[in-house]
C-alpha cells in the first residue's frame, strides 16, 4: 500500500538527484579529456636498505667486497656476467650486411677515438665492471667472483677504478661497500661521461654537466631529477638501451614513446612530422651545451715531440683534436640499426670510412630523420691489406711510450688477429653517435624555420627529397 | 749553357705547374660563381635614364629603363602604391605635415627587389637633394657604386665583360620580409641572433601597432620582457612557419595566388585553365599588393583575403563552444593577437620637439623598467564578408600645431620655433626648463601652462604662421600581425565573458590636454563610442562602451554573456524578488503573531486524501531541481566574476543540459495533463471566477490571521484555488514558454543565427531571459511561502512529497477519504 510508504520521498529524492547528477555528468563530458600519464612507465624508486651495518669488512681487495655482496645477493654476479658490461661482447646476432651472425662489442671492435682495447686492456678495463682484466693473460669470464659491484652501486663517491679495473690505490673499500645503493647518474657517468678518454669527448650528449644539470640542459635529469635507470630500466642487471657503436641489432631500444604519447602535439603540422622525424631531432637542438665534445682526432699528427701539448688541441701521444661547444647535430635517416666496421674489413682509403653507418633511408618506412654527432678521425691503416689497424698504445711497448707506429701496429695486429704488412698510413674515418640525451624543455625545441628555410639544418636532397618537403611534399610512405 | 739547361727545365716546369694551378683556380672560381648565384634572375645591365650603360655614362641608374628592358615598368609604376621613389617610413598619420603629393622621384625597384638594399644611403641621397642618385645609392651596399669622396662612382670591377653586373653582387629577388621591414616595421628573420630594438626605429607597423615580425621566441630575444622565461611563444606564428610578407601581400595577378572566385566563374567550371602565364605576369606584374589599401582602391577582384582564406577555422575550433557564433562576432585576431610586446606608440606629440627634430612620444607596454606588453583595445570593424566583428586596435593620440586655415604647421616652421641650430632656442629653454639644468627632459617638454603655449605660439607666428593652435585627435590602427597559435591564444572564456573583461579594458592615451586643447575623440576611421576618463596617474584613458562601430556601418548588436547586462532589468528583478520576499516575511510574521494570540488553529477533523499521483510528484520535484539548477547556473553565467570558482564553459554546458531536461519534463507533463484531463485543474472556471479569486485573496489578507478555514477545499479533482490557477496559467503559458523560447534562441545564435538576429539578437533576448528568470525566482518565493498556509506549515510540502494530503473537514464540501483515494490512486499507480 502506497499510503504506508512513508519514505517514498527518499526514493523521489534519490531519483531526482540521480537525474541532476547524471545530466551534469553528461553535460561536462566534453570537458573531460583523458590525458595519459607519462609517469606510468617510470619506475617507483624504493628506498635502498642501508648496508652500513651489514658490510663491516675489513676488505682488502675488490673481490672480497663482491664475495660479501654475494652472500646475500647470490645470483647477482651470475646476472652481471650475462651482461655486456661484463662480456664487452654481444651474443651472435644476425644482420643483413653479413652472412654469418656477428658477435661484437668493445672487446673486438675498433673505434676512431683510442681505436681499440685489444693489447691495451690494462688501461681500457678501468671501465670494465670487473677486476683483473689485463693485457698479459686472457681474462676468465667465468670467474664471476671478479664482478665489480661497487662501480655501479657505490654511493660514497670515493670509489675509483685503476688499471685492469682494480680499485685505485687508497680507496676505502669498507666505506664504499657500506654506502651501496641503486645506481645514480654519478655511477653511470663515471664511465659513460668519460668515453673516448675524457669528459664529454665521445658522445656530446653525455658529460659531467649532467651530474648537476639545469632543466635547460636536460629536462628529464634537470627538471625532474631523473636517474639513468629511470629510462635505462634494469631487471636482473640487464640494463635497457644500446648504442650503434658497439651493438647493431634493433633490440633492447629505449624510445621516448615508452612514456610519451606520439599524439602529444596539438598542432597538426607538428603531428605530421612524427612518422618521419625522431623526437630527438626537434627536442635536442644542440648538445655539448656546457662541456665541449670532440669532433676530430687526427692520429697522423701524433708523435711530434717538438710540438707543445695543449689539452683539447694537441697531445704528442694522441695527435691533434678539435672540440666544440653547442654542437649542432647532423641528421640522417635511421631505422635503429647500423652497419658496423668489423676488424679486417677492407676500406677504401680515398674516402672516409664510416665505422658505424646508421641504416635507413627515405624509402624505409621504419626510418626517421635522427640527430647524430659525427666524429671524424685519421687513424692508421695497412696500405697493403687496406684494413684499419689496431695499435698497441698503452703499456710499456705501446705507442704512447715508444712513439713507434710500426711496432705498435704490429703488436696490436697480433693481439687482434689481423694481418699487418708493415706498411701503414692514415685514413679518414667517421663515427655516428646517436643523440638522445640532453633533451631540452619543449620551449627550446626546434621550430619550423630551423629546418624549413633557405639556411635550414637539413640538406633535403642528401636526405632523398626533391627539395624542402614543406613546398615539395613529404615522403608518401609511412609505417 | 749547361747551367741554363739545368735551370731552364725546372723553371719551365714551375711555370707550367703555376699556370695549371692558376687556370684551375680561375676555372673553379667561375664555377663557384655560377653555383653561388642564388637568384633565378639573370644578370642585368644597369642603364641610365637615356638607356646608356652606367659604367660608360657615369650617370645614375634608372630603374625604369634598366628593369624596363624586360618588365613593363611604366605599367608597374602606374599601378603601385610604392611607385614614389622618395617614400619614407613615416606616414602622414604619424607626422601630419608629411606631404602626400608625389615627389617626382623615379620608382626605385631595388629597394624591394635587391637582396640587401642600402636604405640609409638612399635616404641620405634624398636628404642631400641628390634624389636622382637615390636608386643608385640603394646599390651602395653591393659595392657596385661608391660615394667615397662625396662623388657617386660606379665600380668598374663589378661589371662583367658583356656589360652586365656580376649577379653575385647584384642579387635581384622576390621581396623578402627584410625588404618590407625597411619601412614597414621590425623584421627579424634570424632565429639565432637575439632580437633587439632601438627607440624610434622599426618602421611604422611597429611604432603604430606594436607589431614585430619575427620567428624568434620572445624568450630568446634580447628584450627586457617581464617573465621572459615563460614567454616561449614566438613573435609571429606566420613568420615562424615561414609565411612571409609576400605570401599574404602578393602581386594581385601573380598566377600562383590566382584565386578566381568560384562565384564569378561559369557554373560548369571549377578551374579555369586559361589563366595568366608566368611570362605575361613577369612582364606586367600588378604591383597592387593583396590586403593593402592600394589593392582595395584598385578594385581588382580577390584583392582581399582574410584569415579564413587560408585557414579552415571550423576544423580547429571544435573545442570552442558556440564556435560559429564566435566567428560571427569576433575577429580571429581578437583571440590570436591577445598581447603585443613591441613598442607601440601611445601618444605622439608634435607640439614639442626633441633637438633632433623628433616628437615627444610615449609608448605602451612597459612598466617603466621592463616590457610587459599591452592588450590592444577591441573595436568593431566590418570584415570582408560584410559582418561586423570585434577586432583588436591600437589607439594613438596625436597632437600638432595647425595654422589658422587648419593646415598643419610645417616641420621646418616647427623646428625653427623650437630650435636654434641643433639646440633649443634660449627663449624656449627659459620658458620650459623648470628644474634649471639647462636641458629639457620629456617631462619638461609639455605645453602644460598657457605661458609655455604662448611662447611657442608666438615663435610660430614669427615664422609666419597665422593663428597657430593645437589640435588633437585619436587614431586607430587595426592589428593583424603578431598572430599566435592556439596554445597562446585567448582560450579562457572569462577573458571576455566577465564584467571587467578585456572588452571593456580602458586604454591609455597619454596626456589629456596640451595648451588649452583637450583630447577629443576624433578618429580617422572609427566612431569611437566610449568616454575619456582621467586616470589617477594623470593620463587620460579611453573607456570603450562595447560596439564602437566603424564609420558608416550599422551599430551591431553585440551582447557578451557575463560581460553585458541591462541595469534596469537587474534592478527591477531584484526589487520584485526582494519585495516579495519582504512581503511574505511580513505576512508570515503576522500569521505567527495571530496564531499565538488565538492559539493554534484546530481543524474540525482531518482526513487523508491521496492528492498527488506519483508521476505528478516526480514531475514536480524534477522540475524543481531543474529550475533551481537553471537559476543558479544562470546567475553564474550572468556574473562569472562573482562565481569564479565555476568554470564558465562548464556552467554553460550544464545550464543547457538542465534546460533540455526541463523542456522534456515539461513536454511529458503537458502530454500527461492533456491525456489524463488533469489539465482542467489549471483552467479557471469562468463562472464566478472573479468572486472566488477575491474571496481567496481576502482569505490571505484577512481570514488567515483569524484562523478562518480556507475558502476552497483542496480535493484531488480540484487541487488549486482560483489564485493558483491564474498564477500557474501565467507561469505555464507565458513565463515558461518565453524562457524556453528566449533560451533556445540564444543557444541558436550558433545554429540559426539569422532567426536569432531577426528576433532581436542576443542584445534583446539575453536581457529578456534574465528578466523572466527574475520573475521565476520571485514566483518561487511566493509559491514556497504559500505552501506553508496549510493546516500546518509543512503539510502541503509533505503532501507533494508523499502524495497523501491531510485535508480538513469543512462545511463547504465533504469528501470521504475513500472517495478521495480511489481515482487518483489508480492514476498514480498506472
Amino acid at each position: 500500500m502506497l499510503r504506508s510508504s512513508k519514505y517514498i520521498w527518499l526514493l523521489g529524492l534519490f531519483g531526482t538527484a540521480s537525474v541532476v547528477i547524471g545530466v551534469i555528468w553528461l553535460a561536462l563530458s566534453p570537458l573531460r579529456v583523458a590525458s595519459p600519464d607519462p609517469w606510468a612507465n617510470v619506475p617507483v624508486r624504493s628506498t635502498h636498505v642501508n648496508h652500513a651495518d651489514l658490510l663491516t669488512g675489513p676488505f682488502n681487495t675488490g673481490p672480497e667486497v663482491t664475495a660479501a655482496c654475494l652472500t646475500c645477493h647470490e645470483e647477482a654476479a651470475n646476472e652481471v656476467a650475462e651482461t655486456t658490461h661484463w662480456t664487452w661482447q654481444s651474443e651472435p646476432v644476425t644482420v643483413a650486411w653479413r652472412d654469418e651472425p656477428v658477435s661484437i662489442g668493445k672487446a673486438n671492435l675498433i673505434n676512431n677515438f683510442c681505436i681499440g682495447i685489444q693489447s691495451n686492456e690494462e688501461d681500457c678495463t678501468r671501465c670494465h665492471a670487473g677486476y683483473g682484466w689485463g693485457a698479459e693473460e686472457a681474462f676468465d669470464f667465468t670467474n664471476t667472483g671478479n664482478v665489480d659491484c661497487l662501480v655501479c652501486h657505490d654511493q660514497s663517491g670515493s670509489y675509483v677504478k685503476a688499471q685492469e679495473g682494480l680499485p685505485a690505490e687508497g680507496v676505502d673499500l669498507v666505506a664504499a661497500a657500506q654506502s651501496v645503493g641503486a645506481p645514480t647518474r654519478a655511477n653511470c657517468g663515471s664511465c659513460h661521461f668519460n668515453g673516448g678518454g675524457g669528459n664529454g669527448v665521445k658522445h656530446g650528449d653525455l658529460d659531467s654537466s649532467l651530474y648537476f644539470p639545469s632543466e635547460n640542459l636536460d629536462v628529464h635529469m634537470g627538471r625532474l631529477d631523473f636517474q639513468c635507470t629511470d629510462c635505462h630500466q634494469t631487471e636482473h642487471h640487464q640494463i635497457a638501451g644500446r648504442s650503434i657503436s658497439v651493438s647493431v641489432d634493433n633490440t633492447n631500444q629505449i624510445a621516448c614513446t615508452d612514456c610519451h604519447e606520439t599524439t602529444l602535439h596539438t598542432d597538426e603540422r607538428i603531428s605530421a612530422h612524427v612518422d618521419t622525424v625522431a623526437c630527438q631531432t626537434c627536442h635536442i637542438p644542440t648538445v655539448a651545451l656546457r662541456d665541449p665534445t670532440r669532433i676530430l682526432w687526427d692520429w697522423s699528427l701524433a708523435g711530434d715531440l717538438n710540438r707543445a701539448n695543449v689539452p683539447g688541441q694537441y697531445l704528442q701521444t694522441r695527435g691533434e683534436f678539435m672540440t666544440t661547444l653547442d654542437y649542432q647535430p647532423n641528421y640522417t635517416w635511421y631505422n635503429g640499426t647500423a652497419q658496423r666496421y668489423l676488424l679486417g674489413d677492407p676500406i677504401d682509403a680515398t674516402v672516409a670510412t664510416v665505422l658505424d653507418q646508421p641504416l635507413g633511408g627515405i624509402d624505409d618506412p621504419l626510418s626517421v630523420i635522427f640527430p647524430f654527432k659525427i666524429h671524424n678521425a685519421r687513424q692508421p691503416y695497412d696500405t697493403v691489406n687496406n684494413i684499419l689497424l689496431q695499435p698497441t698504445t698503452a703499456g710499456e711497448g705501446g705507442y704512447w711510450t715508444t712513439f713507434d707506429w710500426n711496432s705498435a701496429l704490429a703488436s696490436g695486429a697480433a693481439a687482434a688477429g689481423i694481418p699487418y704488412s708493415g706498411n701503414y698510413d692514415f685514413a679518414d674515418t667517421q663515427m655516428y653517435w646517436p643523440l638522445t640525451h640532453m633533451v631540452q624543455p619543449a620551449s627550446n625545441a626546434l621550430t619550423c624555420a630551423d629546418c624549413h628555410s633557405d639556411n635550414g639544418r637539413f640538406d633535403w636532397q642528401a636526405l632523398g627529397y626533391y627539395g624542402d618537403p614543406m613546398v615539395w611534399g613529404g615522403r608518401s610512405i609511412t609505417q | 749553357m749547361n747551367t741554363l739547361r739545368r735551370y731552364l727545365i725546372p723553371l719551365l716546369f714551375v711555370i707550367g705547374s703555376l699556370s695549371l694551378v692558376l687556370g684551375f683556380l680561375l676555372l673553379t672560381t667561375d664555377v663557384t660563381r655560377a653555383q653561388t648565384n642564388p637568384s633565378f634572375h639573370p644578370a642585368i645591365r644597369l642603364l641610365d635614364a637615356d638607356g646608356v650603360q652606367v659604367q660608360s655614362s657615369g650617370e645614375p641608374v634608372s630603374a625604369m629603363t634598366t628593369c624596363g628592358d624586360c618588365h613593363d615598368t611604366a605599367f608597374i609604376a602606374a599601378n603601385s602604391s610604392h611607385a614614389d621613389g622618395a617614400l619614407r617610413s613615416v606616414r602622414q598619420d604619424a607626422a601630419p605635415f608629411t606631404s602626400t603629393e608625389a615627389s617626382g622621384v623615379e620608382t626605385n625597384c631595388f629597394m624591394c627587389h635587391l637582396n640587401q638594399p642600402d636604405n640609409a644611403a638612399r635616404l641620405s641621397a634624398l636628404d642631400d637633394g641628390q634624389s636622382e642618385w637615390a636608386s643608385s645609392a640603394t646599390l651602395r651596399s653591393t659595392g657596385i657604386i661608391t660615394d667615397d669622396s662625396g662623388q657617386w662612382q660606379w665600380s668598374e670591377t663589378a661589371f662583367q665583360a658583356d656589360g652586365t653586373v656580376d649577379p653575385v653582387l647584384l642579387r635581384i629577388q622576390d621581396p623578402s620580409d627584410a625588404n618590407c621591414g625597411q619601412c614597414h616595421g621590425t623584421v627579424h628573420s634570424d632565429g639565432q641572433t637575439p632580437l633587439t630594438l632601438t627607440e624610434g626605429e622599426g618602421g611604422w607597423e611597429t611604432l603604430l601597432r606594436g607589431q614585430v615580425f619575427s620567428p624568434q621566441r620572445i624568450s630568446n630575444s634580447a628584450l627586457n620582457v617581464a617573465d621572459k622565461e615563460d614567454l616561449t611563444r614566438v613573435w609571429d606564428v606566420h613568420s615562424q612557419r615561414l609565411v612571409g610578407c609576400t605570401d599574404c601581400h602578393y602581386a594581385l595577378n601573380n598566377p600562383v595566388y590566382d584565386t578566381t572566385p568560384a562565384a564569378t566563374g561559369p557554373e560548369h567550371l571549377q578551374f579555369d585553365p586559361r589563366r595568366m602565364d608566368f611570362g605575361e605576369y613577369l612582364h606586367q606584374p600588378l604591383h597592387r599588393l593583396a590586403n593593402s589599401d592600394g589593392a582595395r582602391e584598385s578594385g581588382f577582384s580577390g584583392s582581399e583575403r582574410s584569415c579564413d582564406s587560408c585557414h579552415e577555422s571550423v576544423n580547429t575550433h571544435s573545442w570552442l563552444p558556440y564556435a560559429e557564433r564566435h566567428f560571427d562576432a569576433v575577429a580571429c585576431e581578437t583571440c590570436h593577437v591577445p598581447t603585443l610586446y613591441g613598442p607601440a606608440l601611445e601618444s605622439i606629440n608634435w607640439t614639442a620637439l626633441h633637438t633632433d627634430g623628433s616628437p615627444v612620444s610615449t609608448y605602451r607596454g612597459t612598466d617603466g623598467t621592463l616590457i610587459i606588453g599591452f592588450q590592444p583595445i577591441e573595436l568593431t570593424t566590418m570584415g570582408n564578408d560584410g559582418a561586423t566583428r570585434m577586432a583588436p586596435y591600437n589607439l594613438v593620440s596625436r597632437w600638432y600645431w595647425v595654422a589658422g586655415d587648419g593646415s598643419p604647421v610645417s616641420e621646418a616652421a616647427l623646428q625653427a620655433a623650437w630650435l636654434t641650430g641643433s639646440d633649443y632656442a634660449p627663449e624656449v629653454i627659459a620658458a620650459f626648463d623648470s628644474d634649471g639644468d639647462g636641458e629639457l627632459s620629456d617631462a619638461e617638454l609639455m605645453l602644460d601652462t598657457p605661458e609655455k603655449t604662448a611662447v611657442i605660439a608666438s615663435r610660430l607666428r614669427e615664422q609666419g604662421i597665422t593663428e597657430p593652435s593645437i589640435v588633437a585627435d585619436v587614431q586607430s590602427y587595426a592589428i593583424h600581425h603578431n598572430v599566435i597559435g592556439g596554445e597562446w591564444a585567448l582560450g579562457e572564456c572569462t577573458a571576455c565573458h566577465a564584467d571587467n573583461s578585456r572588452v571593456a579594458a580602458p586604454i591609455s592615451l597619454g596626456p589629456g590636454s596640451m595648451g588649452d586643447t583637450d583630447l577629443t575623440l576624433v578618429s580617422n576611421d572609427h566612431n569611437l563610442s566610449g568616454s575619456l576618463v582621467s586616470g589617477t596617474d594623470g593620463q587620460i584613458y579611453f573607456q570603450p562602451t562595447l560596439a564602437a562601430a566603424p564609420a558608416n556601418t550599422p551599430l551591431v548588436n553585440l551582447y557578451i554573456l557575463g560581460h553585458n547586462s541591462v541595469d534596469w532589468i537587474n534592478w527591477a528583478g531584484a526589487l520584485a524578488f526582494l519585495g516579495v520576499t519582504f512581503g511574505v516575511s511580513i505576512h508570515a510574521l503576522l500569521r505567527a503573531v495571530a496564531s499565538r494570540r488565538q492559539g493554534s488553529h484546530k481543524p474540525a477533523a482531518i482526513h487523508q486524501v491521496y492528492m498527488y499521483s506519483i508521476y505528478e510528484r516526480a514531475w514536480h520535484w524534477l522540475q524543481t531541481a531543474m529550475i533551481f539548477g537553471l537559476l543558479f547556473t544562470g546567475m553564474v553565467i550572468h556574473n562569472p566574476e562573482t562565481f569564479s570558482m565555476f568554470g564558465f564553459q562548464a556552467v554553460v554546458l550544464v545550464h543547457n543540459a538542465l534546460a533540455l531536461v526541463l523542456v522534456i519534463n515539461a513536454a511529458f507533463a503537458l502530454v500527461y495533463h492533456l491525456v489524463s484531463g488533469e489539465i482542467r485543474q489549471f483552467l479557471p472556471r469562468p463562472y464566478g471566477f472573479f468572486d472566488q479569486a477575491v474571496s481567496q485573496a481576502l482569505y490571505y489578507l484577512r481570514g488567515i490571521f483569524r484562523g478562518d478555514p480556507h475558502p476552497f477545499d483542496k480535493t484531488p479533482e480540484r487541487k488549486m484555488n482560483p489564485l493558483q490557477q491564474i498564477t500557474y496559467l501565467g507561469i505555464l503559458n507565458v513565463l515558461l514558454p518565453l524562457q524556453i523560447i528566449t533560451g533556445a534562441l540564444m543557444w541558436g545564435a550558433q545554429r540559426f543565427p539569422d532567426l536569432t538576429a531577426q528576433l532581436g539578437g542576443l542584445g534583446f533576448l539575453a536581457p529578456f531571459h534574465t528578466l523572466v528568470a527574475w520573475a521565476f525566482a520571485t514566483f518561487i518565493v511566493m509559491h514556497v511561502y504559500l505552501t506553508t498556509t496549510g493546516h500546518t506549515p509543512v503539510a502541503n510540502i509533505k503532501a507533494m512529497m508523499l502524495g497523501w494530503d491531510d485535508v480538513e473537514e469543512s462545511s463547504a464540501q465533504s469528501h470521504t477519504s475513500e472517495s478521495g483515494t480511489t481515482a487518483p490512486a489508480q492514476e498514480g499507480t498506472s
